[in-house]
């Protein structure tokens, strides 16, 4: 799975960079993919799956997908 | 007195005196620096109905009551007059280095009266202060005239405060600049000191903050915790590492950034103008304000040419790019360059540009009217000539510096429906149709539409995020959705809004303190009552915050602003043409409900939104009643 990680997102991870190859031998959940790479779901607040917007909690995901994560932006 | 100078600078340019005023702290303690301070001075002494650009304008430049301090981000001053581009109460903020140096230099605010006849600028080090004459910088760029200042006085660590060429010739949103990287951009406050003939105020300080600190450990001890803190909290990382541009994928993505003049709200040239382009494309270096840890600030260089102004911010971005239908970042970035080197407001001038851009499209005006200019959406070319147009008022730049409500004026047609403004100030780059309570915000804003009125929505709409939580120190109970209105948002609104006053008078850049950043609102009072020695609670705190907003709306009040100026743009009514909110829009019933719940809790009157004399008093403003009292009774 192409994952890429907006905003402050790349906090989380320990390279710090906002782009990761995730592979998946099979269709999981993206709640449990982000929790197992440490990225709370609290500070997720646009999913963009193959260009689509779509809710986090209901989503599934496979090797094949491109996932776009945002955190909230405020003001700047 | 800690943590003060206790010395305010009056200037009169009319006759040439100077004066050293001492400020007690039973006053400082309800007016402590920056909008408080600035807001008082206003509201006593410009007459009512004073036009802007006369010698009876009074124009403050206050620090914060912390501007100076050694903790990351306590940076700021505000600039104050009556605004030449809304006609209310003017403000403008911003960082850098000389607040800062003016507090080592022994003052903490400057008070700017009358009008020189020659051009002058004040050169202020450390307690003492003179006019000195500035015909040979009249006309010149900003990067020139720091240079010949420092050189002339013959230091090269001066600090320089400077209006541009747009302030010279009274463009409505002139700004200033300080360091040539940091920009009190909003409401015209260069054109007010241009009017008065005052081109520059020079400062240099050798005082330490540490010997006017209650306690110098505690507030020492916080800046290093602070420091270290900055990458260890998402957001000051995320402001460290890309700066403010970081705004412009997630904002596509959720389908506010502001496009083809708020049309749109997703953009297809974004891959062009997003982080990862500006740092390949542009970026050079990272840089910071004084005593600084986030260090946000962006150095570029444009086609291989390094810019002595910075890089353009998020709101550049935007407003020179989407706002347009731009998608060359060089262009954008030279459009910054142009903007600083003449001291224009880049979000005025761009959101100016794209009002004009849909005039000429939908044929309210046409090349005869553009000299020449094809003004279409994307013309990077005319985009550039139009801002040294506005900068010099040539042509069609010299309707186009009165800003986009004066201009639609003229125009006429339908041309009002194009500008995107409240009270005469151009929105920021924010599109409310996904973040309810900025909309809010830019209605009730004194100022005009202003982004920083309140924290954004959305970063409130999750519970258990760390945002949401550090906002719970100031009251906020419940995470809810960025579009929705209700009483309980309006709740959240009204501590907001007080919140960010209180940075306001504090002088904490916006960057600095939680919820928008890492600095937890118990250290932002930790850092206050080190400095001052007061014992602040938060609620003395958020006091401060509202007593500076009523004066501002007192100010305004008493110049006939009503409940129609608290408006939006009909265009935010209308549904977004693209984006993942395409077909969205606010609702008037909805908005004009949850403004009448906001006045209510305000203690304001919802036909007239003017403050009520009980709320006055229990803010210690029973004097600002009076004043409006008086005021109607001769009216
Ligand atoms: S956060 Fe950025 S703008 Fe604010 S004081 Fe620090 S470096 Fe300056």
């Amino acid at each position: 799975m192409n994952l890429q990680l907006g905003g402050h997102l790349p906090f989380y991870v320990s390279t710090r960079q906002g782009k990761l190859e995730v592979p998946l031998k099979e269709p999981a959940r993206l709640s449990e993919v982000l929790s197992q790479l440490g990225i709370p779901v609290s500070e997720v607040y646009l999913t963009v799956v193959n260009g689509e917007l779509v809710t986090l909690d209901e989503t599934t995901v496979s090797d094949s997908d491109d996932v776009r994560l945002f955190p909230p932006m405020d003001g700047g | 007195m800690y943590g003060s100078n206790e010395k305010l600078l009056r200037v009169n340019l009319t006759t040439g005196s100077l004066n050293v005023e001492t400020i007690s702290e039973e006053f400082y303690r309800l007016y402590p620096g920056g909008k408080a301070l600035a807001g008082y001075i206003l509201l006593n002494e410009i007459p009512p109905h004073t036009e802007p650009f006369s010698p009876e304008n009074v124009l403050v430049i206050a620090n914060g009551l912390l501007t100076g301090a050694p903790v990351s981000t306590a940076t700021r001053y505000i600039v104050s007059a009556r605004s030449p581009l809304t006609n209310g109460y003017g403000e403008s903020e911003a960082a850098g280095f000389w607040g800062p140096e003016l507090k080592m230099a022994g003052f903490e605010a400057i008070v700017v009266t009358g009008r020189s006849e020659q051009p002058v600028y004040l050169w202020i080090h450390d307690g003492q202060a003179e006019i000195r004459q500035a015909t040979h910088l009249w006309g010149h760029e900003c990067a020139e005239v720091q240079t010949t200042i420092r050189t002339e006085l013959g230091d090269e660590k001066i600090r320089v405060l400077q209006i541009g060429i747009a302030g010279e010739n009274l463009v409505r949103y002139a700004g200033l600049t300080n360091d040539l990287r940091h920009f009190n951009g909003r409401n015209g406050m260069g054109a007010v000191m241009g009017s008065k003939n005052l081109r520059a105020i020079a400062v240099r300080g050798k005082q330490r903050y540490q010997t006017l600190a209650h306690d110098s450990g505690s507030l020492l001890a916080l800046g290093s915790k602070l420091a270290k803190g900055v990458r260890e909290n998402p957001q000051s990382w995320d402001l460290q590492v890309k700066g403010t541009p970081s705004l412009v994928e997630p904002l596509n993505a959720a389908g506010i950034l502001p496009t083809r003049n708020f049309r749109q709200g997703a953009f297809e040239g974004m891959d062009d103008i997003k982080w990862e382009a500006y740092e390949k494309q542009i970026l050079t270096a990272r840089r910071s304000c004084y005593a600084c840890a986030i260090r946000c600030k962006r150095e570029v260089a444009i086609n291989g040419k390094p810019s002595p102004y910075g890089g353009p911010e998020y709101e550049t971005i935007g407003s020179m790019g989407s706002d347009c239908g731009i998608n060359d970042l060089q262009a954008i970035a030279k459009a910054n360059e142009l903007c600083n080197a003449y001291m224009l407001d880049t979000i005025s001038t761009g959101a100016t540009i794209a009002f004009a851009m849909e005039c000429f499209e939908h044929g309210l005006i046409g090349l005869d009217d553009t000299d020449g200019i094809d003004l279409r959406f994307g013309n990077t070319e005319a985009m550039l000539v139009m801002i040294e147009r506005i900068a010099r008022r040539q042509g069609f730049g010299n309707l186009l510096a009165e800003g986009s409500k004066r201009a639609a004026d003229q125009i006429g047609g339908d041309a009002h429906f194009f500008a995107i403004q409240v009270k005469g100030q151009e929105l920021a780059m924010h599109d409310p149709r996904g973040k309810y309570n900025v909309g809010i915000g830019y209605a009730v804003s004194e100022i005009g539409a202003d982004h920083l009125v309140v924290t954004h929505d959305s970063t409130l709409a999750k519970s258990e995020s760390i945002m949401f939580k550090n906002a719970q120190a100031l009251g906020i109970r419940n995470a809810l959705p960025p579009r929705l209105l209700n009483d309980e948002k309006m709740e959240q609104f009204y501590i907001l809004e007080k919140w960010n006053s209180l940075e306001k008078v504090v002088g904490y850049c916006f960057f600095g303190p939680a919820p928008r950043s890492f600095i937890h609102p118990d250290d932002v009072l930790v850092s206050i009552n080190a400095a001052t020695g007061w014992n602040l609670t938060m609620e003395e705190a958020l006091q401060i915050g509202e007593r500076a907003i009523n004066m501002a709306r007192v100010f305004n009040a008493r110049e006939g602003f009503s409940r129609k100026d608290d408006c939006l743009p009909e265009r935010l009514f209308q549904p977004l043409e693209n984006g993942a909110l395409a077909g969205q829009s606010m609702q008037h019933a909805d908005f004009e409900q949850a403004l009448t719940r906001l006045y209510y809790l305000k203690g304001w009157d919802p036909e007239t939104t003017v403050p009520s004399r009980k709320r006055l008093e229990q803010l210690s403003l029973g004097w600002a009643a009076d004043l409006l009292e008086q005021s109607e009774a001769s009216n």
